[in-house]
């Protein structure tokens, strides 16, 4: 048996005495009304969804149910939910939801005992669509956690009815892509899609489409970040797009860059997150795109991203910009910074870079770039400019940066040079 | 000798104490509100009466200075004296202090003391500076080393060591650093220093001085002291004087004590 077998055995058995206890319960007094009678802190359980488990202070993970085999959480606890409310005159003022069997001890706390999950559900539900924000947007969650209920539907509700709190609704859409029942992208994508909703609400829906299992929000989000009219929107899906281990999204992230038609916002969020992948191949495009872009912004990005992806491929192609002289200064200065600030060159890769480099802006941004390093190589480099360099502005620079540094050694080179 | 003329000066600065004690008894009795009172200003200072006051290396902007006007028409318009302060007073302590050259207020509710001794004037400030805050510190040390004909300077070094406010005590230093560079170079405080071209290796050689004001003081005060006794170069010494002046240093202050005594330009 593997561990995730037997989470999922232990969950089952747990629901089924949890739903043996639960019916007698609810019958006498419903939740509302136990919870509207009690005061202070008081606890309530009830039986955790397949693939929810906990480690019952407060970490909660919910799996897929197309997860399979040891995905590290087997020594987490498939339940059950275990929610607390804090009461004052009958009306609740926060809740907190953990989940497992595991928890320090509160004293005071009211422990309600276990109550069926579909009690819980209607009960929770209610609480989201009447009670204030805090405790409103709280209450979405046990909803999402408990066995045995579908509640895609009623979280879609949730979502879509602008009566409730943007915070609510944003809880509610979230976690209607969380929990797996069915293939929620098509609803979703309408929220995105839908210009007279709530801005941050269609937000949300492009990030929960990122999130949906086994890439089913793909499509949705390559035809938002295609072909929205709005590009911020467009923009937030590329993001997302980025985030998705997925050839079919690189590829989309790709064609974002290379389409002319695409807006400068957009193909800079499409360059930032390229520049964000480890694989060689986007890289190599990035690189490849770099003289086809535009604008200096978007070259500036490729530029942060291959030097922050390091290598020596980034490396030659860096020093490559940096050196040649027929490409405006701004742009070999933005080369050489990107390039500094990573560990696409070395300290001696700059020491011996500006003793190539024979015009005075990129002498300067090298003698920058120097001192904004911590080792002790770069203020060697730069100690060495301020004694020796035949122009006296760039000595006066390095003795700038040198005052900077916080290294014992350049006061006494310092020292050295006004006293001899 | 010139420690003999230092204890004169001071002698001098504390028989002016009755008389500045009379002058804040006038403040006194002002009542709340604003008091205006003038003295005469140090030789090389000037000011448009407002916002802006301008001696030798340093002009001091305050309020609306205008950068469109040009070095022209300020010039004009900058009058030489005397130095004028008007303090706010609240529950019989001043709580701002404004410090003008030239200028009137004449507002309804500002009692004129009309022009009072600077001696008087200097007593008064800088023992107001030794328990204000540090906004009225600031500007009563300011308006103390505006004052002509007299030298503050022992008593801006009892100020910059033992002021309650650390803002004063570093506004004292500083001008201690400003009369020690004059010194040095057999200058006036607010005259015109000599601007001759640097040569390269004395512009290279004053960034090694700000380099080093920048490292830890056990680290730089040492050898910024090392300059300013020491090193041939007038320019060099005065740049490692003003940077201790901003250092706050206790070792900086021995210094200035050392090259200010009997001496006054």
């Amino acid at each position: 048996m593997t561990p995730s077998d037997r989470v999922r055995r232990v969950a089952c058995a747990a629901a089924a005495v949890l739903a043996a206890l639960g019916p007698s319960m609810a019958r006498a007094q419903s939740i509302a009304d136990r919870v509207r009678g009690a005061s202070g802190d008081v606890e309530i359980r009830f039986a955790a969804r397949p693939g929810v488990c906990g480690d019952g202070e407060g970490s909660v993970n919910f799996r897929s149910r197309h997860d399979t085999g040891n995905d590290g959480y087997w020594h987490c606890e498939p339940g059950p939910v275990r929610v607390r409310l804090t009461v004052h005159d009958g009306a609740v003022q926060a809740i907190h939801t953990l989940v497992g069997t595991r928890h320090r001890a509160i004293a005071g706390l009211t422990d309600l005992g276990a109550v069926g999950d579909r009690d819980a559900v209607q009960y929770f539900l209610s609480l989201a669509r009447s009670a204030d924000v805090p405790v409103a947007r709280e209450a979405v969650t046990p909803v999402a956690l408990a066995d045995s209920m579908t509640v895609t539907p009623e979280l879609l509700t949730l979502a879509t009815e602008r009566s409730h709190p943007i915070e609510v609704r944003k809880s509610a859409l979230f976690w209607a892509g969380q929990v797996d029942e069915s293939d929620v992208s098509a609803p979703v994508q309408r929220i995105a899609d839908d210009t007279t909703e709530d801005r941050r609400l269609r937000e949300q829906a492009v990030f929960v489409l990122s999130q949906l299992p086994d890439g089913a929000g793909v499509p949705g989000l390559t035809r938002v970040a295609r072909s929205s009219a709005e590009p911020w929107l467009a923009a937030k899906a590329t993001f997302w797009l980025g985030q998705i281990d997925d050839p079919g999204a690189s590829q989309t992230l790709r064609q974002l860059v290379t389409d002319r038609s695409v807006s400068d916002e957009v193909k800079g969020q499409a360059v930032f997150v390229l520049g964000q992948h480890d694989s060689q191949d986007d890289q190599a495009f990035l690189r490849s795109q770099f003289d086809a872009l535009g604008t200096k912004k978007l070259q500036d990005r490729v530029l942060m991203g291959v030097a922050q992806h390091g290598g020596p491929d980034a490396k030659a192609w860096l020093l490559g910009i940096v050196t040649d002289s027929a490409r405006p200064v701004d742009v070999r200065k933005q080369a050489l910074f990107w390039a500094g600030q990573s560990e696409a060159l070395k300290t001696s890769d700059l020491t011996a870079l500006y003793d190539r480099l024979h015009d005075d802006a990129m002498q300067r941004q090298t003698i920058f770039v120097l001192s904004q390093r911590d080792d002790s190589a770069a203020t060697d480099a730069l100690m060495r400019i301020a004694r020796s360099d035949p122009e006296h502005d760039l000595r006066k620079q390095a003795m700038f940066w040198l005052g900077q540094k916080n290294d014992p050694r350049v006061a006494k080179f310092l020292a050295d040079i006004l006293e001899h | 000798m010139r420690y003999g003329a230092l204890m004169a000066a001071a002698f001098a600065l504390g028989a002016g104490r009755a008389a500045g004690q009379s002058l804040a008894q006038r403040v006194s009795s002002a009542g709340d509100g604003r008091v205006q009172l003038r003295f005469a200003s140090r030789a090389g200072v000037c000011g448009d009466g407002r916002s802006t006051i301008s001696g030798g290396d340093h002009n001091f902007m305050r309020g609306d200075w205008s950068s469109r006007e040009t070095d022209g028409e300020w010039r004009r318009r900058c009058e030489p004296g005397p130095v004028r302060v008007v303090l706010r007073t609240a529950n019989g302590s001043v709580e701002r202090l404004s410090v003008n050259i030239g200028g009137n207020d004449s507002g309804a509710d500002v009692r004129d003391l009309g022009v009072v001794s600077a001696r008087d004037a200097v007593s008064y400030l800088l023992d107001l500076a030794r328990g204000a805050s540090h906004r009225v510190g600031d500007d009563a040390v300011l308006a103390a080393v505006l004052a002509d004909s007299i030298t503050p300077w022992p008593s801006l070094i009892t100020l910059a060591r033992n002021a309650q406010s650390r803002d004063t005590r570093e506004s004292a230093t500083f001008w201690l650093g400003q009369a020690a560079a004059a010194r040095v170079n057999g200058t006036t405080l607010f005259g015109d220093h000599d601007q001759a071209d640097e040569s390269d290796d004395e512009a290279v050689r004053g960034e090694a001085i700000f380099a080093i004001s920048q490292q830890p003081r056990d680290e730089s005060v040492p050898v910024l002291i090392r300059v300013a006794r020491t090193n041939k170069d007038p320019v060099l010494r005065r740049k490692a004087l003003f940077w201790l002046g901003q250092s706050g240093d206790a070792r900086a202050i021995d210094l200035f004590s050392q090259i200010l005594s009997g001496a006054e330009r």
